[in-house]
């Protein structure tokens, strides 16, 4: 294993001891229950920043797929009795269809016109979630998702998702940080860098975009069905464009092009609506200008500015 | 080797080429040369399958490549250096010169690949020193050695050179210029794209001029230059260059 390897793996091995601890130690359910939207908002940022920071392209619809995990798997289980794992691993199988029938075409744009685009089509898919009340319970919610279970054991205790919520994240890291290092992280380095240079050197960028985005789009889905499980409850508020606004401020503030960038960024912006009544009240107002200020301040993220130095996509450490 | 054939391509309704012919045989540097805006990066875009012709036909070793992808068009032996470099800046000069392989990674060559990087680091040495070296660091010769040993590390055929002597000092830009000339040697022909037309006509067997998108001239560098009316509108008054890299083949032997 190189060197990197082992740094990575030994900050895993680190990450993981402190998440078996902690439990010790947090033991107030509400802290718990913060701790699991944290997992939940890491796993999409990790997928995300795969988009963002390795493969350069900007998406603000990827509650779009965090909520298309969580209808498809919570309707799936809960109106046509589905087994719930059945359910998550249909909503991600459908997912990635939606978003390969959306990152075709989309993603041959650059720019403001991806952004424009994918901020499209979260507002359709919002519009979706509300407006086909007899599936999805309209503006109220859809309710009675079962939850999951481990061998017969139904995982409904905030503890006990702890568990599977972080062991999720674990899992997520492990297959971004392969795929990161494989031929095709590569060549999403390259395709970030300079997309002409990429493509003369024979890196299939227009595929690979696509790829990326629908693995990314895949760990959103994957966390939306863990979201619906875990509450039995969804309503499409949780899934609306700002949802995508905190997912990319998280990924920014954390540091793009870092794996542990969207721990960090979901780490430390996650439990701040929920701990801070103030910033409750003025949650959208308060993403939006962290965004900004980072950007002028420290568009390296938190990773980048504690390495002190810039990031680079995928060539760090870890 | 390589044949273009009637190839049209618009930006938009803005023609960019218009019936552009032309054809670099096995063991040739062949220059395409003409002003901003006359269409050669275009073409090159075309032949690299970066940009799809609105008309004509382009094959290589008499197999038709227009209308492949980038990508495939790598793996038939034709290889693009994109203008100004382009250079993945925070990678090491090592990972950009991987990258050059990239194709010929997925074919499980990996100790071909590492072969390559030393016939590359044997042919450019500087670049040995920096191969640790984020790729953005390196002065603007540097850049353009590592831009074209990335592109040979994917073991072209032909490689197409978009420019390769822009902004660089002139003893730099002969350095360079003589790697181009020598390149044939080892089983690479190149279609050169310069405004430096001397120098390029220098290290070049044959040339074409091309204005407005159309093919205006071809032949030597002798006949070329021999043309005064697009010698002085293409190549500008003999007097105004002097260096090295400036003499024709005739003029240096």
């Amino acid at each position: 294993m190189s060197a990197q390897g082992k740094k990575f793996f030994g900050y895993l091995a680190a990450l993981a001891a402190v998440l078996a601890l902690l439990p010790l130690v947090v033991t107030n359910p509400y802290y718990l229950n913060v701790l699991n939207v944290v997992a939940l908002n890491v796993l999409v940022v990790t997928g995300l920043n795969l988009l963002i920071g390795y493969a350069g392209q900007i998406s603000l619809g990827h509650a779009a797929f965090f909520g298309l995990g969580a209808y498809i798997s919570g309707i799936l289980s809960g109106s046509y009795g589905w087994e719930p794992w059945t359910a998550l691993l249909a909503a991600a199988v459908v997912v990635a269809v939606v978003a390969l029938v959306i990152g075709l075409p989309t993603l041959r744009l650059e720019g403001n016109y991806l952004v424009m685009a994918t901020l499209g089509f979260n507002l359709i898919v919002s519009v979706l979630m509300v407006q086909l009340d007899d599936i999805t319970g309209g503006p109220s919610g859809y309710t009675g998702i079962p939850s999951l279970s481990f061998f017969g054991a139904p995982i409904a205790t905030d503890l006990s998702f702890y568990w599977l919520a972080w062991g999720a994240v674990l899992v997520g890291l492990i297959l971004a940080r392969n795929l990161v290092h494989s031929r095709v992280g590569r060549g999403l380095k390259a395709l970030h860098e300079a997309p002409l240079a990429a493509a003369a050197s024979g890196v299939p960028i227009e595929a690979y975009k696509v790829k990326v985005f629908v693995v990314s789009a895949v760990y959103a889905s994957v966390a939306g069905s863990l979201y619906a499980h875990y509450y039995g409850i969804i309503t499409p508020a949780t899934f609306d464009i700002f949802k995508s606004v905190e997912l990319v401020t998280m990924c920014i503030v954390g540091g793009m092009g870092s794996l542990w960038g969207g721990l960090f960024g979901a780490a430390l912006l996650t439990p701040m609506p929920q701990l801070l009544a103030v910033v409750e009240e003025y949650k959208d107002i308060f993403f939006g200008g962290i965004l900004l200020v980072l950007l002028i301040f420290l568009p390296q993220g938190l990773v980048g500015w504690l390495e002190g130095k810039r990031v680079r996509p995928g060539g760090r450490a870890f | 080797m390589l044949r273009v054939e009637s190839i049209s391509f618009a930006y938009g309704r803005q023609p960019a080429l218009r019936e552009v012919s032309l054809k670099v045989n096995p063991g040739e540097v062949v220059s395409l040369l003409g002003m901003n805006g006359a269409g050669k990066t275009t073409l090159l875009g075309v032949i690299s399958g970066l940009l799809k012709p609105k008309g004509g036909r382009v094959t290589f070793e008499n197999r038709q490549i227009s209308g492949l992808s980038p990508s495939a068009i790598v793996e038939t032996g034709v290889v693009q250096v994109p203008e100004g470099r382009q250079l993945f800046g925070p990678l090491t000069v090592k990972e950009n010169l991987e990258l050059g392989s990239y194709v010929r990674l997925r074919k499980h060559q990996a100790k071909a690949v590492a072969e390559d990087l030393m016939r590359a680091l044997a042919l450019f040495p500087v670049l040995a020193q920096r191969l640790e070296q984020p790729a953005g660091t390196l002065s603007g010769g540097e850049q353009q050695m590592l831009a074209m040993a990335r592109g040979l590390m994917a073991r072209p055929r032909l490689l197409l050179l978009d420019e390769p002597s822009l902004g660089l000092a002139p003893q730099v830009a002969a350095e360079i210029l003589g790697v181009v000339r020598d390149l044939p040697a080892q089983g690479c022909s190149v279609l050169l794209v310069e405004q430096n037309a001397l120098g390029a006509l220098s290290v070049s067997q044959r040339g074409y001029i091309i204005t407005g998108g159309r093919i205006r001239q071809s032949g030597s560098p002798k006949e070329i230059l021999a043309d005064e009316l697009l010698r002085e509108a293409f190549l500008g008054p003999r007097r105004a260059f002097g260096g090295p890299q400036d003499k024709t083949p005739e003029e240096t032997s």
